[in-house]
């Protein structure tokens, strides 16, 4: 009841999408549409779990009084304020979209700039490593940051096609290989689960 | 376009970049604010969204309105998660979990095929083609890199001098390139933001650039 009726239901889940996909009488049945709808409602419930969660830090940490706890008080601030407001007048609605594109929008750019200031440390760290990988590894980067922005084809006539090329044949092999391994690895995954082998989403050590 | 310090829009967007890139100096107690403020807006703007798209008009529409009562299944299914909180009926927090774990590997099982199948099939298929010298050449290369990379990462423990062992060094090589290539591509994006952002700042905010 606790475990095999979940374990019976996963079976059942995984084996409906693979007779939905595969077989003639699956498709005329429309299974599929049912499930992705069903799929998508359930796991949208899902997102209120890390809302309570962060709930319950934060007010953990304010009633502590932990060191800036009013970091705090702001983030359950914007978080039920602007919940708020997106549900009443969605998030396209006049004042949730200004907050978007003149608060959260600006936010998160300029966050992912900021990165660029550490991607750069982190290059200058692995370079200090010196051995014959990463020096390859920046390199190529180093080509292919400067092949496609202006200055490559600037500094060195034709710098922009040597970038090209690493983009479109070793890079592209590389990741191809990544994804065939990944693709592999998941297709595995995904008979372990079916076959009942797979069981972490059950609690416990996760394998039998 | 003339600046305008004042408009609420621009200084808006102004102060929540000053206060982000703030961190450059050190880790900063403005920064901390914004940054918290940041992920309740973050977290609040995905409510709005989750609810609107897939909520309400699976409550409101089609089971009150049109009567559909099977979708009333995934609405408890989804709720059941919330037994997590349940210290002595948090095994009933199973079933949604289940569902959304078999759906996933039957999904996997069922569909990654059409997408993994033409990466394997591009790999080969430019030798049947009537192209160029370099064009051939590269297709070989391209050939090369994906199989000597899928050497590396399936054969891990590897001979010295085999041609197993070859082919799993050559991939080490091919991988480090791509990952390169990666960090470059990625160094690049970021900078572009902030050359965007900069842009914002000086011309939409203050006017300098025009």
């Amino acid at each position: 009841m606790r475990k095999e009726l979940p374990m019976i239901l996963t079976v059942l889940s995984g084996l409906v999408v693979i007779f939905s996909r595969y077989f003639h009488y699956g498709m005329q049945l429309g299974l599929m549409d049912t499930l992705d709808k069903w799929y998508l409602v359930s796991s949208s419930f899902a997102i209120l779990l890390g809302i309570v969660n962060l709930v319950k830090i934060h007010w953990g940490y304010i009633r502590r009084r932990k060191e800036g706890w009013w970091n705090s008080i702001v983030l359950l601030l914007c978080l039920f304020g602007y919940g708020i407001l997106t549900v009443q007048q969605t998030v396209d609605g006049p004042q949730a979209a200004w907050i978007f594109n003149n608060i959260i929008t600006p936010g998160d750019s300029t966050m992912f700039a900021l990165i660029a200031f550490f991607i750069a440390s982190a290059a200058y760290r692995a370079f200090r490593v010196r051995t014959k990988e990463a020096t390859v590894l920046l390199v190529a980067a180093v080509i292919v940051l400067l092949g496609k922005a202006p200055i490559g084809d600037a500094l060195i006539n034709g710098w922009g096609n040597v970038a090209d090329w690493i983009l479109k044949v070793p890079n592209t092999g590389g990741f191809r290989a990544i994804i065939i391994g990944a693709a592999v690895g998941a297709f595995a995954t995904g008979f372990r689960i079916l076959l009942g082998l797979e069981r972490a989403h059950l609690g416990g050590s996760g394998t039998k | 376009m003339g600046a305008n310090i004042f408009d609420p829009a621009n200084l808006t967007g102004a102060i929540m970049t000053l206060a982000v890139l703030t961190f450059l100096i050190k880790d900063n107690p403005v920064f901390d604010l914004f940054q918290n403020g940041f992920v309740g807006l973050y977290f609040a703007y995905s409510i709005g969204l989750t609810y609107h798209s897939y909520i309400r008009p699976t409550i409101v529409d089609d089971i009150a309105k049109k009567g559909q009562y099977s979708y009333i299944i995934p609405v408890v299914l989804g709720l059941l998660v919330y037994f997590m909180f349940v210290p002595s009926l948090n095994w009933i927090a199973r079933y949604p979990m289940s569902f959304w774990v078999g759906y996933g590997a039957g999904y996997i099982l069922a569909f990654q095929p059409g997408s993994l199948m033409p990466q394997i099939y591009n790999t080969f298929i430019k030798f049947y083609g009537k192209a160029s010298f370099l064009d051939n050449l590269n297709a070989i290369l391209l050939f090369i890199s994906v199989v000597t990379a899928l050497a590396y990462f399936f054969f891990t423990v590897r001979k010295q001098g085999t041609a197993v062992g070859f082919a799993a060094e050559t991939g080490r090589w091919v991988i480090m390139i791509a990952l390169g290539a990666a960090f470059g591509s990625t160094v690049l994006y970021r900078i572009t933001l902030f050359v965007g952002r900069m842009q914002f700042l000086l011309g939409d905010w203050l006017g300098i650039l025009k």
